[in-house]
């Protein structure tokens, strides 16, 4: 038996009559009212400042102001977030939040589920904490219990579900700003597992809509549906049956296949999977990176491309790069975050690939454009996710070649905290002037006597 | 089919009441006033004081008459109070009555801030409940077996409709509303009528949203509905597209009409005075006459 399991949740479900999903909510209780390793802290903390930043950073994007002007019209003037003057109400402020946070696509990912964790869960937990009085303690433990919790569904339906076209990062998104929403304002057992089955209901995300506003929507909208699904479990509104695993239920409908031993209570606490989160270094999807970095790699050692010498490009990858970004045009930089080539192209003739490299004007660039039309993608099923090999082919007959095996920002090689930081002050700096390595510090030291409303108030500081 | 979605798109922008045969008009009447009858008769259903005290929604910029305790709602909660109340008075009724809920909340308050022409809100009505019964068509019995809430799904793109043609925007910005109402249609079959009554609930506030963000400028996908990843492969494999588009725009689903109720909140008033604001007098009427009994 696991350690630290109350019994009466470590009984078999048959014993205890608890369904699966009852006994995944009780030990989410049991574990927010321990304390966390520290490992899971530090985590946790790592999550929370990487998503404070790419939310901060995309604050003011034309993308953000829609939204905001839609709320606006629809929902009440509760909260100020992002540190922007207008008024929303906690359920469009949840939505902002999570949408901003997750627009450069540039916030974390476990690369296991591609389910990019934090943006729902700090949605919905920031926003709460800017309505309540919410306790250091209390808000690490949301963040860390909602991003576990969404992780742990993600990995149930792992690969069946985001092979079906589903984006898991709003499906499973909605379940862990359920659960993180819930331990803030303090749900019981009964109460988060009616919250999880209500957020069962509300999940949204279909890959379709990737390379628009709506990919990130999905992040914002789970952020909101999570925080809305808490409250109303909160004034007791539920269902009878278990909406997570019954035969017509949220893991039927989501996915052919799934594994319901990762919400198993004995499995909770026991090990964490938060500890395989991961912080992106590029601002594009993540299947692309390796190949991204080898193009970095290939400036850094030969300097500033003659493009009149490129005869062509390949880039031997996994599969899934031309699955996911195989988009041979980008005529914004939104569609640049789904077209490998672009980040390959920018990252052989700047050395970098950053939030400038994937605006809208470097989408169009036209020595961009030229070097896009010569790169091509080989998809091979020997290279893992994390591996990639650039080739430059130049006229001449000679070749140069950079291979990489484990991407920078993957799970064997994550960033450091050091790198990390200067990811979050090279976001905040352009908005936030002054403010940026004190609010990276009070990220940092989330639980440690600070909650979101200390953070919120040095956003909102003149 | 790659163009389903400008097809709805297309129809949804294009329309007049002078398209709209006279069943469709009756249908679309009756709908507006049993959705809204049925609401008000549901306000003291302990559902409602829930859902008022978990959205609040009591403040803001701009205030809707809505269904529940506080009597007037941001545009959002007025929505989802509507629909969830009158869904309350139809749990297993057919699925034309049940997603009139959706359709007819989402509608009624986009006309409220667009202050459109009572004549346009029975169009927007109209096309919701035909876009939403081709969709659930669309769809098949298959859908509904495995476990899917076609007023979830189906509901929430006829919704969607219903209030873009409501609030009147135009084709291109009704084909991004649709983007987002068929990224968020994924409604799971429920037991207990309180989850049901909000899941009606949120797909006409979700439908409202919808709109409202293309409104502001954010797209949405070339085909969200029958594309690759979109609606039908993800929620129904075996479902056909052919369903939706055929005959759409000159032929019009021969929905039964029901029964008037004891309110008339709409057929009198729309007689007297063809405007969306005397739909508004006459529903605040009923709910200060229901209060009052």
């Amino acid at each position: 038996m696991a350690q630290g399991v109350p019994d009466r949740i470590q009984k078999t479900r048959e014993e205890s009559n608890m369904t699966a999903l009852e006994a995944f909510a009780a030990r989410i209780v049991s574990l927010a009212h321990e304390p966390l390793p520290d490992a899971v802290i530090h985590e946790t903390r790592r999550c929370f400042a990487n998503v404070l930043g790419t939310a901060l950073g995309a604050s003011h994007s034309h993308e953000i102001d829609a939204l905001y002007r839609a709320g606006a019209v629809l929902g009440g003037a509760e909260i100020s977030v992002l540190g922007r003057g207008e008024m929303l109400d906690r359920y469009f402020g949840a939505t902002a939040l999570g949408f901003a946070a997750h627009f450069d696509d540039f916030d974390d990912t476990h690369l296991e589920t591609v389910i990019h964790p934090g943006a729902a869960t700090m949605g919905a937990l920031y926003s709460l904490g800017m309505c309540m009085d919410v306790a250091p303690d209390r808000a690490l433990a949301g963040m860390a219990l909602g991003v576990e919790a969404q992780l742990r569904i993600g990995l149930a339906m792992t690969p069946s579900h985001y092979d079906l076209g589903w984006h898991i990062t709003g499906t499973c998104g909605v379940i862990g700003a359920a659960v993180g929403a819930g331990i803030l304002i303090g749900l019981d057992e009964q109460q988060l597992a009616h919250a999880i089955q209500i957020a069962a209901t509300m999940s949204l995300g279909q890959r379709e809509a990737f390379g628009t506003p709506i990919k990130p929507y999905h992040a914002g909208k789970a952020a909101a549906n999570g925080l809305l699904s808490a409250v109303l479990a909160q004034q007791g509104v539920s269902d009878a049956s278990d909406l997570l695993t019954d035969d017509h239920g949220y893991f039927a409908l989501l996915a052919d296949s799934w594994n319901t031993d990762w919400i198993e209570p004995e499995d909770l606490g026991r090990r964490w999977v938060i500890l395989d989160n991961t912080y992106k270094p590029f601002p594009c999807g993540i299947v692309a990176h390796p190949a991204i970095e080898a193009a970095t790699k290939l400036h850094l050692e030969f300097g500033a491309l003659d493009l009149a010498e490129v005869e062509r490009v390949s880039v031997g990858c996994n599969p899934l790069v031309v699955e996911l970004m195989g988009r041979r045009v980008a005529a914004t930089g939104l569609e640049a975050r789904f077209c490998a080539i672009h980040g390959v192209a920018v990252g052989l003739l700047t050395g970098r690939a950053g939030l400038a490299e994937f605006s809208d004007a470097t989408s169009v660039d036209p020595s961009v454009v030229l070097l896009r039309d010569k790169t091509t993608l080989l998809p091979d099923e020997h290279h893992s996710r994390q591996s990639a090999t650039v080739t430059i082919h130049l006229n001449d007959g000679s070749t140069r070649v950079h291979h990489v095996a484990q991407a920078e920002g993957s799970k064997e090689r994550p960033l450091s905290d050091a790198q990390l930081r200067e990811k979050f002050l090279a976001l905040v700096v352009a908005y936030f002037l002054g403010r940026a390595e004190l609010l990276w510090q009070l990220a940092m030291q989330l639980g440690d006597g600070v909650s979101f409303i200390d953070i919120d108030h040095i956003v909102r500081a003149r | 089919m790659s163009d389903v979605t400008e097809m709805i798109a297309s129809v949804c922008a294009t329309s007049s009441i002078s398209d709209l045969d006279r069943r469709t008009v009756e249908h679309a009447v009756r709908s507006l006033d049993r959705v809204l009858s049925i609401g008000v008769t549901k306000q003291r259903d302990p559902l409602i004081a829930r859902i008022d005290r978990a959205l609040g929604g009591h403040s803001g910029p701009t205030m809707i008459e809505g269904i529940g305790p506080s009597r007037r709602y941001v545009p959002s909660t007025a929505t989802l109070t509507i629909a969830s109340a009158s869904a309350l008075g139809n749990i297993g009724a057919a699925f034309s009555e049940q997603v009139s809920s959706a359709v007819v909340a989402s509608a009624f308050v986009a006309a409220q801030l667009s202050d459109c022409s009572g004549a346009q809100l029975i169009v927007a009505i109209a096309l919701g409940c035909e876009v939403a019964e081709r969709i659930r068509l669309a769809l098949g019995e298959a859908h509904v077996a495995r476990g899917w809430d076609p007023i979830g799904t189906a509901g929430r793109i006829g919704a969607t409709c219903a209030a873009s043609t409501a609030l009147g925007i135009n084709m291109g910005q009704i084909h991004d509303a649709l983007g987002f109402a068929s990224t968020m249609a994924a409604g799971i079959r429920v037991a207990g009528r309180d989850l049901a009554a909000i899941g009606a609930g949120k797909a006409a506030a979700d439908a409202l949203e919808a709109a409202t963000l293309a409104r502001e400028g954010l797209i949405g996908p070339p085909e969200p509905i029958a594309g690759r990843r979109g609606l039908i492969a993800l929620t129904a494999p075996e479902g056909t597209s052919d369903k939706i588009v055929e005959g759409f725009g000159p032929h019009w689903h021969d929905f039964a009409i029901l029964e008037p109720l004891e309110l008339e909140v709409v057929v009198e008033h729309l007689s007297k005075e063809p405007g969306c604001r005397s739909i508004v007098t006459a529903f605040h009427a009923c709910i200060e006459r229901e209060i009052s009994r």
